[in-house]
């Protein structure tokens, strides 16, 4: 029965991220301002942008352009940057480890934390340490990126020398190894950190206010008197119910952590999509750009599927056919 | 409990860095320290006293005979490819220079200096250059560098699609023969007197043939994996993280580089680019904030290097453009006034620092022979401003915005409004510029659109009423000053002729400099356009721009641009 | 400390003594007085029967013992629950522990939500076990179980057990509950209101197999109900509970044919019958009472066909006073009623054994 139904939601996986990629075609081309600029600078005379307008394609019909698109789409050509000349699909797979490996720690750091920190919080309700998880979560949760990240590289980085400044690697250090292990895992800790900080805070009140909920429930009650210590009426029967909507919003994370970490990996130099893509908006290299929105468009209902997926575990009486 | 409060100032003034944007990404000028003179290769065993670059700011020691040490640099955006025949993205040319070399370099005061040509000849006043190329220089790959690899690299790459080199060299072109392989000729239809100032490595610089040719320059792997002839080669290249370059042992130039290697960062935010400097984790800095620079200087071991070239545009001056299609700035004396009323000091001051100048004239001091000298500027005066402004028509009352009144094409009761459109980043600009034109009576709406947009919006649309532009003159005025003011350049081309300046004497003074071949009567053509130019106001210049780096005390012999580390040396 | 399986104290020793219980609930209204200074005694292998409305503070008492009200809202003010020689109230949370779901087990009103709706019904039972037995593995648990519900009449019970609670009729649901509550054998039973949210001909079977566990067992039994008729079947002692004090208690027999208190005879009486021609359900007038604002002295008083404004009730709040063997009642006028109750037998008196679901 799962599998059918996973079958099928698969299959939606198709036309929705075609729709999305349409959509995005049309408006990048809809939008003032084109590649060639970004190539020219400001020099180039009317022969120059003759030329390049020609070479791209970008004279011809928007619905031959977009046609031509669809159909290499489906080939699975993602075009050539303009800027790079490389195949599009190479410079977006290049930027994938460093994106996965900084957007899935903070995810996976970040629901656990606020998991834990929520169930902690609502086990002692309107208490000091609930008073204090929910007023740093708020904090957090109001601090701008931006400046949590230039305070953490002042204060854990520069003070105190524990972590590099920037990037992903130290310049010149080890390449392969244990030690290259090492020195990633030093310069993921506070863009991961960071990142994190903002995450956690709405799993935390989202759990906490699910568990509070959960607690006042009569099935409570009933693991209570049958002995059970307050531990394992938490977490295995108050926590699995209230996790339902904390789900939905870890699943609706890793669309946006994906490509839209643009301060994190500004301020930290991380190289991850966020930076391509900011960059591909400014020059207008709608390769990479509809690259990007295409992968994007199939993690967010990727994770849909898996959310829903993980509800179905949750909470048995949800049943898919 | 000080230190901490230094720490607060400190995250401020990073903030506030951040929030005013950086000056324009400008070039700087070959002004500062420079490359030996011809017969350095002669005496390359004693590259310690050839290569000895005292730059006009930098008291930096005299270099030692040591050699070695590693660089890491930081720039400020991933190049996206490692040619720089391709394009003039300052970011690709930051970070491939030095893989590469040109026919001839520019000294401090733009004098020719040889590269890969080691001596040449004009002929037939200025319209044949035939240029003797070395012998001894090798591809990092080990082929033999030969006239065969220039002519491809012209014809086939530089002349499509270097926008600067097409705009300029490409039109008056006739042909590029090879008569052997040490021998290359440039033969034009006319005498043109610019070539030698466009031959060096940021402009014309030369691709192996044996790798691109029959292939799509655009396109080709070896963008990525590069093989030039230059000081450095190519090691490796993660995108949007790092670019290692080693010494390249064969260098023709004997006794150089003494670098080991140059290791480039990608850092895009610049208070992030201060703290990795600060953090030791990168030894030169292609920009300091101005913020920024009170707080590095402090620190004995921090030197700085200043100066008008940067990778993405020479002897760069802030220029305001006025539409002259438009009913109210077609009025001189409404452009007179604009021009009374602004404070140039004042941008100096509070939007970079002070670090720059004012523009003295419409061709960039860093171009010598071609900037005029005591020309009659308008100079800050609001009172005269305001009378200029009132025989024009705009009635003022009390303190607000003046209305026409009896203006030419201009309805009365209108009042005088209009937009100024900007980059984002020059938004200072923006904001101090509509302040000083308030207290004369002008409403200024700021437009700032990214740089796409403001393409379309001012050169193909033409819509808009003043903007501000970085015009980089480049290392002549021929490459970057013509195309301002010569009436073939109004069109969808971005960043020509914004103001739509139409002068057919102008035209004329243009197209003979470009003939004359003797720079002393070329400087003379290039004075009287400027004394034009300024009686005619189609555009204001505001201040020259300049980039200032920033290194560690333990390296030293930095040039400002280019092959920046090509004589540098830094202790282990 | 061993904890001795149910039914090893001796018939008609007390299992579980209550004294003097006060438990106190902050609301946004103010202070309420839930119960305020209950008593009472359940012995081994009996089974009291605890009646009153909505709200009187009968749940509200057992909770109290097995600590089981919210901490932030609710208070013992003070009181005693002995369990042999403990007192329940004051014991350390590890040891109460212990003593939930292995000497005092409860059953809940609401099956469906008492039990929890994403584990599987034999895992609930199983934990129940577990938690009492940490030497038990997980597969003689589950066999147990099993057993368990087979032994409380689930057919199927195998392939059942591995079922989720909604996919289980009420009356099902009801039997697990009871499955796990006597998992352990406990020494007491605390069922609260088991077959109140079940149908008439549910509710039989259930009583009827809490009637066989008790018999097997040999536990002593709470029974909390409003239904009279549930008390009239079930239970061997009845505890009459009003405001959060108990106003009379007694034997079966005793409570329904010769109530000694107002509100005892006022539920009696607005008990449904098909043998007379009432056409309307005697209710007892007026609202059960604020207990934030209690009436002074006895909190029935405003309800009441007794007090005919005589100032004591007023006054003085009655206390427990023996009026028959082993038959107390609270009331300042308890001989009067007594008189017109007799009178009234003639006219119609509740049987013990009529109320609904007797077996026919």
């Amino acid at each position: 029965m799962t599998g059918r139904y996973v079958g099928r939601r698969l299959l939606q996986v198709l036309p929705t991220v075609a729709g999305i990629v349409l959509v995005g075609f049309l408006l990048i081309h809809l939008a003032p301002g084109g590649p060639i600029i970004a190539l020219a600078g400001d020099s180039g005379d009317e022969e120059y942008y003759a030329f390049m307008t020609a070479k791209f394609g970008l004279d011809r019909p928007l619905p031959e352009q977009l046609a031509t698109y669809a159909g290499n789409v489906l080939r699975g050509d993602l075009g050539v940057s303009y800027i790079q000349g490389r195949p599009a699909i190479d410079v977006i797979a290049e930027r994938l480890p460093a994106t996965l490996l900084l957007a899935g720690t903070a995810l996976v750091g970040s629901s656990v934390a606020g998991v834990a920190l929520g169930a902690w919080a609502a086990a002692r309700a309107h208490s000091i340490r609930d008073l204090a998880v929910t007023s740093a979560a708020l904090v957090l949760y109001a601090a701008p990126v931006f400046w949590l990240g230039q305070l953490a590289l002042l204060t854990l980085a520069l003070r105190t020398g524990l972590f590099p400044v920037q990037g992903m690697t130290t310049a010149g250090g080890p390449e392969t190894g244990l030690a290259w292990a090492l020195d990633v895992a030093r310069h993921l800790a506070l863009p991961a950190l960071v990142l994190a900080s903002q995450e956690v805070a709405a799993v935390a009140r989202l759990t906490r206010a699910g568990v509070l909920e959960e607690l006042a429930a009569d099935h409570v009650r009933t693991a209570l008197a049958k002995g059970l210590s307050d531990r394992r009426v938490l977490v295995r029967h108050a926590l699995r119910r209230a996790l339902l909507p904390v789900v939905t919003v870890i699943g609706s994370r890793p669309g946006h952590l994906l490509a839209g970490t643009i301060v994190v990996e500004v301020v930290f130099g991380w190289p991850g999509l966020s930076r391509l893509l900011l960059t591909s908006v400014q020059t207008r290299d709608t390769p990479i750009l509809l690259g990007i929105f295409l992968l994007v468009a199939a993690t967010v209902v990727l994770a849909n599927l898996v959310t829903d997926l993980v509800y179905g575990w949750l909470d048995p009486r949800i049943r898919y056919r | 409990m000080g230190r901490g409060w230094a720490g607060w100032l400190m995250l401020l003034a990073v903030l506030l860095a951040a929030c005013t944007g950086s000056e324009p990404g400008t070039t700087e000028s070959p002004t500062a320290t420079r490359a030996p003179s011809p017969d350095a290769t002669a005496t390359a065993t004693d590259t310690a006293t050839t290569a000895a670059p005292t730059g006009e700011e930098t008291p930096s020691p005299t270099q030692t005979a040591a050699g070695g040490g590693t660089l890491v640099v930081a720039i400020s955006s991933d190049p996206g490819g490692l040619n720089p025949a391709i394009t003039t993205s300052g970011g690709t040319h930051t970070a491939s220079e030095l893989l590469y070399n040109g026919l001839v370099d520019l000294g401090p005061d733009l004098e020719p200096i040889p590269e890969l040509a080691e001596s040449w000849d004009v002929e037939e006043e200025g319209a044949l250059y035939r240029f003797h190329l070395r012998d001894d220089v090798t591809w990092h790959d080990g082929e033999p560098f030969t006239s065969a690899d220039v002519k491809y690299s012209f014809e086939e790459v530089l002349l499509q699609l270097h926008s600067r080199t097409q705009a300029s060299v490409g039109p008056s072109l006739e042909s590029i023969e090879t008569p052997d392989e040490q021998t290359v000729e440039f033969r034009f239809s006319q005498p043109y007197a610019p070539l030698l100032q466009q031959l060096n490595v940021t402009e014309a610089p030369i691709i192996p043939r044996h790798i691109y040719e029959g292939t799509d320059p655009l396109e080709n792997p070896a963008n990525n994996e590069p093989v030039g002839t230059g000081p450095f080669r190519f090691v490796s290249y993660t995108p949007d993280a790092e670019i290692v370059l080693e010494r390249n042992p064969d260098y023709f130039e004997e006794g150089l580089p003494h670098l080991d290697e140059v290791i480039m960062r990608v850092i895009p935010d610049e208070g992030s680019q201060v703290l990795a400097f600060e953090a030791g984790e990168v030894g030169w800095l292609w920009g300091v904030p101005g913020p920024d620079q009170e707080r590095l200087a402090a620190d004995p071991t921090v030197e700085f290097l200043q100066t008008p070239v940067n990778p993405g545009g020479a002897n760069c001056i802030m220029t305001v453009s006025f539409n002259l299609e438009r009913p109210i700035m077609a009025d001189l004396r409404v452009r007179q006034a604009i021009a009374h009323a602004l404070n140039r000091d004042q941008f100096l001051e509070r939007v970079l620092f002070g670090q720059g100048q004012v523009a003295a004239a419409p061709i960039s001091s860093g171009i010598p022979w071609a900037h005029a000298e005591g020309l009659d500027m308008p100079a800050n005066d609001p009172a005269e401003a305001e009378r200029l402004l009132d025989e024009a028509g705009w009635q003022r009352e009390g303190d607000g915005t003046r209305t026409a009144a009896g203006v030419e094409g201009v309805d009365d009761g209108t009042p005088l409004a209009f937009t100024f459109v900007h980059f984002p980043t020059f938004s200072a600009y923006g904001e101090l510029l509509r302040a000083q034109l308030r207290e004369v009576g002008m409403d200024v709406t700021l437009v700032p659109l990214e740089p796409p947009v403001f393409a379309e919006q001012v050169f193909t649309a033409r819509d808009f009423d003043t903007n501000i532009i970085s015009y980089c003159n480049a290392t002549d005025p021929e490459i970057g000053v013509r195309r301002m003011y010569h009436s073939s350049n109004i069109g969808e081309v971005p960043f020509s002729n914004a103001a739509a300046y139409r002068n057919d004497e102008v035209d004329r003074l243009f197209d003979e400099a470009q003939r004359t071949i003797d720079l002393e009567q070329r400087g003379a053509l290039y004075r009287q356009i400027q004394e034009i130019a300024v009686a005619e106001l189609p555009y204001f210049w505001i201040v020259e721009t300049v980039g200032t780096r920033a290194y560690r005390s333990s390296c030293s012999d930095f040039q400002p641009s280019g092959h920046f580390a090509k004589t540098a040396s830094c202790e282990q | 400390m061993t904890d001795r399986g149910g039914g090893s104290a001796p018939a008609g020793q007390p299992v579980l003594r209550i004294r003097d219980l006060v438990v106190e609930f902050d609301t946004p209204d103010g202070v309420v007085r839930a119960v305020d200074g209950v008593s009472y005694d359940v012995a081994a292998g009996e089974t009291l029967g605890v009646v009153g409305e909505s709200g009187c503070g009968k749940t509200v008492t057992v909770l109290a013992v097995l600590g089981l009200l919210p901490r932030r809202s609710a208070r013992v003010v003070r009181g005693e629950a002995l369990l042999g020689g403990m007192d329940l109230l004051r014991l350390p949370p590890r040891r109460l522990r212990a003593v939930r779901g292995k000497r005092v087990a409860m059953v809940f009103q609401n099956p469906m939500t008492s039990l929890h709706p994403a584990l599987t019904v034999r895992h609930q039972i199983a934990e129940a076990l577990r938690a009492h037995d940490r030497g038990l593995p997980r597969h003689a648990a589950r066999r147990r179980a099993v057993e368990l519900l087979d032994a409380v009449g689930v057919a199927d019970a195998a392939r059942r057990a591995r079922g989720y609670p909604h996919q289980w009729s009420g009356g099902m649901r009801q039997r697990a509950m009871i499955a796990m509550a006597i998992a352990n054998e406990p020494d007491l039973l605390i069922a609260d209101e088991p077959t109140t949210a079940l149908d008439v001909t549910i509710q039989a079977q259930v009583l009827d197999l809490l009637r066989e566990v008790r018999g097997r067992t040999g536990a002593a039994t709470i029974l909390i109900t409003h239904d009279l008729g549930v008390i009239a079947e079930m239970a061997d002692r009845v505890v009459v509970v009003y405001a959060g004090r108990v106003v009379e208690t007694g034997d079966v027999h005793t409570i329904f044919h010769a109530p000694r208190h107002p509100y005892t005879l006022g539920l009696l009486a607005a008990l449904p019958r098909l043998d007379t021609d009432r056409q309307s359900l005697a209710a007892i007038p007026g609202q059960p009472p604020d207990l934030v604002r209690r009436p002074s002295g006895c909190a029935f008083h405003p309800r009441c066909g007794l007090h005919r404004g005589r100032n004591r009730c007023v006054a003085q709040s009655p206390d427990l006073a023996t009026v028959g063997p082993g038959h107390r009642a609270a009331c300042h006028y308890a001989d009067e009623l007594a008189a017109e109750t007799a009178r009234a037998a003639g006219m119609s008196a509740a049987e013990p054994g009529d109320g609904p679901g007797a077996p026919a």
